[in-house]
């Protein structure tokens, strides 16, 4: 009981203590300036609370302002987007319009991109295809070229054919002691065997004479 | 515009009745006399700007110290070097613990306390506040505000031990 007593006691003590503070004299004075000195603002009208301050009426009629710019806004979107049935509306004419003009600047990029990598691959296989041409042609030359040589080395040079042919006429080889029929047998071997030349044809010739003899 | 006489009147029954409040508390936060006396001002010139926003008169006490409570905040907020002002301006004009006042000691013992702690034991100890009162004021459940005040109520008592002693014992003589 007593230590409770002392407790309270020590507790009013600390509370004295705390309290032992005194204000200056010119700082009360100053605060009582503070009304006279500062620059009068608006009032309340009735104090307690029953009348708000009238900074409470501005700002709600700021607010409603606000409110009724921002319906009327909605109205008119709504009604540009009924009647014209353009849903941006002309309020918003311009945000659209920047943002048309930004979208078909990319698409034109995209499809300038788009042709250049094409004209890109068409180039490619034009290169490829002209390629696989060349060595088309040059196969087929070079086959008609191994055909050519194969069939040259089985001819004989038209010069070569025509002195065969002389060694071979009748006037020549007659007196050499050949028998006719065995000349006219070589005669008409090379006709057969070298036809279209100018040998063949003389060769021909002298068959006929041979013949007509 | 007029001045309003009524409202002159309510802004000096202000000053009459809280001022002293006011500068003790404000005296026992900042533990700097100028400070305190900045702090004060401060107060009041945001009490005359907001005047009208008093809903009854009956109030004027707990709502000049929720204004004095957001002016210590911010100038904790904006100066944060007001503290260590504070701090640095007792430790140059207090020589030694044992010449200082009391006043100065009770300071000293205040400023070992964390704010929050500080804050309700000079609303509730100090000023005399209801615990209730000083919860709502704090924005704070009423347990938060007990707990807070025991413990600075303990760490001031530890603190000023023998100063305390000493005015009990004058008393029972």
């Amino acid at each position: 009981m007593n230590e409770k007593r002392e407790n309270q006691s020590v507790d009013q003590q600390l509370d004295e203590l705390l309290r032992d503070v005194e204000m200056p004299a010119s700082l009360k004075s100053d605060l009582q300036k503070i009304a006279s000195s500062m620059p009068d603002q608006s009032i309340p009208k009735k104090f307690n609370g029953v009348e708000p301050d009238s900074k409470i009426w501005l700002r709600r009629l700021a607010f409603i302002s606000v409110l009724a710019a921002s319906l009327f806004a909605v109205a008119a979107l709504i009604w540009f987007d009924w009647e014209t049935g353009d849903p941006a509306g002309r309020t918003a004419g311009k945000t659209i319009k920047n943002e048309k003009d930004k979208s078909s600047t990319d698409i034109a990029k995209n499809r300038t991109t788009a042709v250049q990598n094409r004209l890109a691959q068409l180039s490619e296989s034009r290169r490829a295809l002209q390629a696989q041409i060349d060595s088309n042609e040059i196969a087929q030359l070079e086959d008609r070229l191994d055909t050519l040589n194969r069939q040259s080395s089985q001819r004989l040079d038209a010069e070569e054919v025509q002195s065969l042919v002389l060694v071979l006429v009748p006037e020549y080889s007659l007196p050499l002691g050949r028998e006719s029929s065995e000349v006219k047998a070589e005669v008409t071997s090379i006709v057969e065997r070298y036809p279209g030349t100018r040998g063949a044809k003389i060769a021909k010739q002298i068959l006929e004479r041979m013949n007509n003899d | 515009m007029e001045n309003d006489p009524k409202r002159k009147q309510l802004f000096e029954n202000c000053v009459a009745q809280c001022a002293d409040s006011i500068y003790r508390v404000a005296f026992r936060l900042t533990g700097n006399q100028t400070l305190a006396s900045e702090l004060v001002q401060e107060t009041y010139l945001n009490a005359w700007q907001s005047i009208g926003k008093l809903k009854s008169e009956d109030r004027m006490r707990a709502w000049m110290f929720s204004i004095l409570r957001n002016q210590y905040t911010k100038l904790l907020r904006v100066e944060k070097k007001a503290v260590n002002v504070t701090g640095e301006l007792s430790d140059i004009s207090q020589p030694s613990e044992d010449q200082s006042s009391v006043s100065d000691r009770v300071n000293q013992a205040l400023s070992k306390l964390k704010e929050p702690q500080k804050m309700v034991v000079l609303l509730v100890s100090m000023e005399g506040f209801p615990v209730n009162e000083a919860a709502q004021m704090l924005d704070l459940p009423k347990g938060t505000v007990l707990s807070r005040l025991h413990r600075a109520r303990e760490t001031l008592k530890r603190i000023l031990e023998s100063d305390l002693q000493l005015r009990v014992e004058s008393q029972k003589r």
